[in-house]
């Protein structure tokens, strides 16, 4: 992440602009800045609504599921789907989990750990959510706070928020537990651009007898 | 009109070279930001462990005296509706002597056969395609080997019977048997990709090289072989077999009923025992018959996961410790010849003198991916305590390694306290990621400069998760010299084999250290055998009596505190003594031992596999140090298996059912069964964050300072419209009076005109400033 900062993409951006120079192109640094920006935006406007749009299309898939299949895909060319659906009442939270927490599938939908327990079983589940669309919220719960999980074969377990905890994954490990757990996952702090950085927000829930 | 559309053109152009320059500097950000993440993902394909079969076990056996007779039953259960083949990549104690193999079918029993390798798998390949029930055992690693199980119906389950015989290891006056369950996923080290994933044509080419009887590992040279197995790496040249020794690995698995394992061992060891424990299981021992020298023991919970290995072990009554021990069998070969072997255990003599030579040593500690939790503080309180131990006049350096190795010092340097204050920065600071690229660290750590007024002692923190043991053991025995290597295994489930070979290659010794509540009593007990004198140069006098003498190891280690040493002999008459001899800081030592006075036993049995078993021991270990080439090592291990009835690298177990039962029209699939990931590692973190609003805020930065600009360039070309149509016309430079002035007043300019680079740019073009101004 320290790219912009460090001294090589200075010397880059030095470089670029003395060939911008030396082309005499000054006069279009302006259309190229307006561009390059419209660009940008439109960029990252699209990874929002792309987050935003997905959980729509998956929510329809979701209706169409069977105890005996999972969902089909929520659109043809999509390369991933939604193996759970994750509520939390208080908030009028309804998430749809995704197979795994690939890149691609976390930009439609918060995303299953594949090596932690399977949703809406024994064991400890870990969900992970990007913290800037679909895990925003985590930052809201508390303790006390309800969180339900219910796979496609409509089994529902219903979690208990004990604590909130944050991660350095550059000098701790995120270990898997024994016992019943939900842990959702996101990046910290919820408000940092530069994304990769090296802290976790996780927020552990035990599971309750229904 | 043609400026305009020039103009327009080159702005499309200019600003896609920068919102492209931009975007690449954000991509390069984003995908180190994915990598940083982990290294190896360890899912099966498809990240689904559920339909695979199903795996129950269960050990049972016997210890008799200082031999364990251990029984495995794998039930391979298949609650899918389909026919599948099944295969289980799993461990045993490194020393295992496999001498049997039977599959259960219903009420029907198979018993395998031993066979040469290549020729069991073709037995068992033929009998998958007939659609028969078999099983293949092979052995990958001493301790590590894989079964097969070919057309398991739709609701059946298939019981796979293994037996083995394994030496009881008894040190420091403990007997102890560990059982492993899992493994550590192995680090393949890529000398180069030459690595081939087995597709469909291959696969045809495959079979026919099998089917036909033509040598494939003639035709194939010293190439690598195309993947075997389907593990989740691909074969390399460092580890040719890296596709048979790493199968899916799953943290959890959704049925709570497999990969769990029960235990019924009864221990006969002809000695009071004052406690049976284990530092890794809730175990419960009976204790039958108010005698103490027969225990049952067992699973305190019945069934345990099996994340872990299982260490037992039991301790004689206090002063009753046996110093010396010696066990025969007599097996006939016909009515008039037979065969005599003899199992000798000798401990060396307790001394309380310490070496006076002060000491140089070299920590290596594995900082590596599979090091990660549990394991990664297992090691730093391991080298913290060492470092405890060392005394000011000795010497020491650490060397971390992953995928590359970082060195404290470049050479060793003076316990010194402040020496040891930076060793435990260094300590703190280690972090568990990376590939384990063994090679560097120890060569580094064996060829340091040599100081005659040092005893050099290499202590090696690792779990030895790696599959290129070989070259490894290469490296440690050429570079040895007058170094001693000491290995310290840690985590749930280290690579035993490793770390034992790795010590007697480097002429030390290996400590286990299973968790963080154990690390200063091991430790304790390694610095006790590191500063006490060793019992070196030891011989063996048999009597002459004995006839032919066949012994192993043939060459005697030297002995540490409390690690006694076992030596198998075949002799064609019976031995009543032996006379060993040795010496201990330079005086001479020896002791005698007979069949009749000291514990042991006449009339034991198993010892013929066991003999065969450390004979085959020393013949690979000539091959791991490049004594002896393959040629003429494979054909006597092969030999050796086949007549002693013991799995080797060479020979396979086959068995296979006499009716094909899978109907013609169904096809079978194949499924790997998953071993669990060792008890304590850590998880994978993804990446949470997307760069959106990064990017939507420098989008909007970047369009407003376009705007600022317009606007600046606006008030610019107002102010001098009529020289820019002038010079539009060809007007010449009269009517200009002040342009380079306004020029350099553009916004872009201001922002840049502490670079340096442009103003020299700027400078260099003032002539044309002019005609450019116009220009626009």
């Amino acid at each position: 992440m320290g790219v912009l900062g460090s001294g090589n993409s200075i010397t880059f951006i030095k470089r670029v602009w003395v060939v911008l120079v030396r082309l005499n192109v000054k006069r279009l640094i302006n259309p190229a800045l307006f561009l390059g920006g419209a660009m940008l935006l439109a960029q990252g406007l699209y990874m929002d609504a792309k987050a935003v749009v997905a959980q729509g299309l998956i929510a329809h898939s979701w209706q169409q599921r069977t105890a005996a299949s999972p969902p089909p895909k929520p659109w043809w060319w999509a390369d991933t789907k939604a193996i759970a659906k994750l509520e939390v009442k208080r908030l009028d939270k309804a998430l749809y989990v995704m197979q795994d927490d690939s890149g691609q599938s976390l930009a439609f939908g918060p995303g299953h750990l594949n090596a932690s327990a399977n949703v809406s079983e024994q064991g400890h589940v870990m969900i992970a959510g990007h913290r800037d669309s679909h895990f925003e919220f985590i930052q809201d719960l508390k303790a006390g706070d309800i969180i339900e999980t219910t796979n496609h074969q409509s089994t529902t377990v219903r979690y208990r928020v004990i604590d909130s905890v944050i991660l350095d994954t550059s000098s701790q490990d995120l270990l898997l537990q024994d016992e019943d757990l939900l842990s959702l996952i996101t990046c910290y702090p919820f408000d940092g651009f530069v994304p990769g950085g090296p802290l976790r927000y996780i927020v552990n829930a035990q599971k309750v007898d229904l | 009109m043609k400026p305009f559309i020039k103009l327009a053109l080159a702005s499309i152009k200019s600003a896609f070279a920068f919102s492209l320059a931009l975007m690449s500097l954000l991509a390069t950000m984003h995908a180190n930001a994915n990598n940083s993440a982990g290294e190896l993902e360890l899912r099966d394909q498809g990240g689904n462990v559920t339909s695979a079969l199903l795996l129950d076990t269960a050990i049972s056996g016997e210890v008799n005296g200082m031999l364990a007779t251990i029984k495995v039953k794998q039930t391979f259960r298949n609650d899918s509706d389909q026919w599948l083949n099944g295969r289980y990549v799993f461990p045993l104690p490194e020393g295992a002597a496999v001498d049997s193999l039977t599959i259960q079918i219903g009420e029907r029993i198979i018993k395998g056969e031993i066979k040469e390798k290549e020729q069991a798998k073709r037995t068992f390949e033929k009998a998958k395609r007939e659609g028969k029930k078999a099983g293949l055992l092979q052995q990958h690693r001493p301790n590590l080997f894989s079964i097969a199980v070919a057309n398991i119906g739709p609701q059946e389950q298939i019981i796979a019977n293994i037996s083995f015989i394994d030496t009881v290891v008894y040190k420091d006056d403990v007997f102890s048997l560990t059982m492993p369950t899992t493994l550590t996923p192995r680090y393949v080290a890529n000398g180069s990709t030459e690595s081939i994933r087995l597709d469909e044509n291959a696969q045809r080419q495959l079979e026919k090289d099998l089917n036909s009887n033509t040598n494939s590992e003639q035709q194939r040279g010293n190439n690598v072989e195309i993947n075997t197995g389907n593990g989740w790496a691909n074969n390399t040249f460092r580890v040719p077999d890296a596709s048979d020794i790493t199968p899916p690995q799953a943290h959890s698995l959704s049925d709570q009923t497999s990969h769990r394992f029960s235990l019924l061992l009864s221990l006969k060891v002809g000695l009071d025992l004052q406690q049976v424990s284990s530092s890794t299981h809730p175990i419960s021992s009976n204790f039958s018959g108010g005698s103490a020298q027969e225990v049952k023991v067992e699973l305190a919970n019945g069934h345990e996961l099996m994340d872990r290995d299982l260490v037992l072990m039991w301790q004689p009554i206090l002063g009753t410790a046996p110093k010396a021990a010696m066990f025969q069998q007599e097996l006939a070969l016909s009515s008039t010849d037979k065969e005599y072997f003899t199992m000798m255990m000798l401990a060396p003599p307790t001394t309380s003198v310490s070496l006076s030579l002060p000491r140089d040593v070299t920590f290596i500690v594995d900082s590596s991916g599979s090091m990660g939790g549990q394991p990664m503080q297992q090691a730093k309180q391991a080298l913290h305590d060492a470092l405890a131990r060392l005394s000011p006049s000795d010497k020491f350096n650490i060397v971390d390694f992953d995928s590359t190795y970082r060195t404290l010092y470049s050479q060793s340097q003076a316990a010194s306290f402040d020496h040891i204050q930076s060793a435990k920065q260094m300590v703190d600071n280690l972090r568990a990621d990376g590939g384990t690229e063994m090679t560097g660290a120890l060569k580094f750590a064996l060829n340091t400069a040599e100081d005659p007024n040092y005893l050099r002692q290499v202590i090696f923190i690792t779990d030895g998760a790696i599959g290129n043991e070989a070259e490894l053991f290469k490296i440690i025995d050429q570079d040895l010299a007058n170094t001693r290597l000491f290995t310290v295994g840690i985590g749930s489930a280290p690579n035993a084999f490793f770390m034992s070979k790795a010590a007697k290659f480097g002429r030390g010794t290996y400590t286990y250290i299973r968790d963080t509540n154990q690390v200063q009593s091991k430790m304790a007990t390694l610095f006790d055998k590191i500063t006490k004198p060793v019992l070196r140069d030891l011989a063996i006098d048999w009597p002459s009596s004995a006839g032919k003498i066949e012994q192993y190891p043939s060459r005697l280690p030297d002995l540490y505190a409390g690690e006694p040493l076992t030596v198998l002999v075949r002799s064609s008459s019976p031995i009543n003594s032996a006379q060993v001899q040795g010496s201990m800081l330079n005086t001479p030592w020896s002791q005698s031992l007979s069949l009749g006075s000291s514990s042991g036993n006449k009339d034991s049995d198993n010892l013929d596999t066991v003999w065969a078993r450390k004979k085959v021991d020393t013949l690979m270990d000539k091959l791991h140090t490049g004594e002896e080439p393959l040629t003429t090592i494979k054909p006597v291990v092969t030999e050796l298996g086949i007549k002693h009835h013991i799995l080797t690298k060479f020979t396979a177990f086959v068995a296979v059912d006499k009716t094909p039962t899978r109907p013609d029209t169904l096809k079978s699939k194949s499924k790997n069964v998953p071993n669990l990931m060792p008890k304590g590692t850590t998880m994978k973190v993804p990446q949470t964050a997307t760069p959106a609003s990064l990017l939507s805020m420098l989008g909007v930065l970047l369009i407003l300072i376009s705007f600022i600009g317009r606007k600046r360039s606006f008030k610019l070309i107002g102010k001098r419209t009529h020289l820019t149509t002038d010079s539009l016309r060809g007007a010449s430079d009269q009517g200009v009076k002040e342009p380079p002035i306004v020029c350099r007043q553009s916004l872009a300019l201001k922002l840049f005109r502490n670079q340096g680079v442009f103003l020299k740019a700027w400078r260099v073009t003032p002539k044309n400033n002019n005609e450019e101004c116009g220009k626009a």
